[in-house]
């Protein structure tokens, strides 16, 4: 069984679709991307790109574990996770860059 | 299990309560506001009233005119009532004659009503979102602005020139999401 302790990344589903950063009611997640031509693509004025997820981070001084961003993603690529985020000293601190 | 609602006009809200109580309805579940701006310029407020706990309830409803009107506190009938009443009045401004008049969330001297449609969330409207960014975008271009729920437009309410915005506008400008292309 899944605890609900943090909320962990899956790298691979990520679309960089920013659905997750909108929904947060707390504004927890920030999320930076930037798009690349799709490799073999045919080049062109109009070639074809996706995005790269570059950072992906929550920040657990504000994060409510509400659930939301996990429910909402179409990707699958938010999942709860069993692990605590680790303690800091500061609010700041709590800041976690996913990976 | 379908509660039973009956409509009253503001002037016969406490005789209305009253009589339900008289009536048996003697258990009280909560009384709460909601902002009908945009439907109507009045806040309705609910009153759930029962038997007994496991009971079909009956909905007492009424509405009070957003412009600080002020309603008759049924806390007489129902005691229970008092902190319902002294809610509704911190969240939406609406008054109970013969109530409690002290704030029971709010901090003594708190400007403005928080769940009145048209409350703006001040400080969301300073704080950088981090949802303003597009898919693919390393920083927001600001080209096609999306605003986060609880932040008007910026047309309406902030950036706008003249006459303040209605607070219908306001109320329906709050919902967050892509604003249109300024003029």
């Amino acid at each position: 069984m899944t605890g609900h302790r943090s909320i962990r990344l899956v790298y691979e589903n990520c679309t960089s679709c920013m659905i997750c950063v909108r929904e947060c009611p707390a504004w927890c997640i920030a999320l930076s991307s930037h798009s690349e031509p799709i490799p073999g693509s045919p080049p062109g004025p109009r070639q074809r790109t996706h995005n790269i997820l570059d950072a992906f981070s929550i920040d657990w001084s504000l994060c409510l574990y509400c659930g939301i961003c996990v429910e909402e993603c179409p990707f699958d690529a938010l999942a709860w996770s069993d692990e605590l985020p680790a303690p800091a000293a500061s609010a700041s601190g709590l800041v976690e860059e996913l990976t | 299990m379908a509660d039973e609602v009956r409509r009253v006009e503001a002037d016969g809200w406490h005789d209305a309560v009253a009589a339900a109580v008289a009536s048996g309805l003697a258990w009280f579940d909560w009384l709460g506001g909601v902002d009908e701006i945009g439907r109507a310029d009045a806040i309705r407020v609910t009153i759930r009233l029962a038997a007994s706990p496991d009971a079909d309830g009956v909905r007492l409803e009424t509405l009070v005119p957003r412009d600080g009107s002020a309603l008759a506190s049924v806390a007489d009938v129902v005691t229970g009532a008092a902190w319902h009443e002294r809610e509704v009045r911190d969240f939406f401004g609406v008054g109970f004659t013969g109530g409690d008049e002290r704030p029971l969330l709010l901090r003594e001297g708190a400007v403005g009503h928080p769940l009145r449609r048209d409350a703006v969330l001040a400080a969301r409207v300073v704080r950088p979102w981090p949802g303003a960014k597009e898919p693919g975008e390393t920083v927001a271009a600001g080209r096609r602005r999306m605003v986060p729920p609880g932040v008007p437009n910026p047309d309406v309410w902030g950036e706008r020139e003249g006459d303040p915005a209605s607070p219908e506008e306001v109320a329906a400008s709050v919902q967050g999401g892509r604003v249109r292309r300024r003029r």
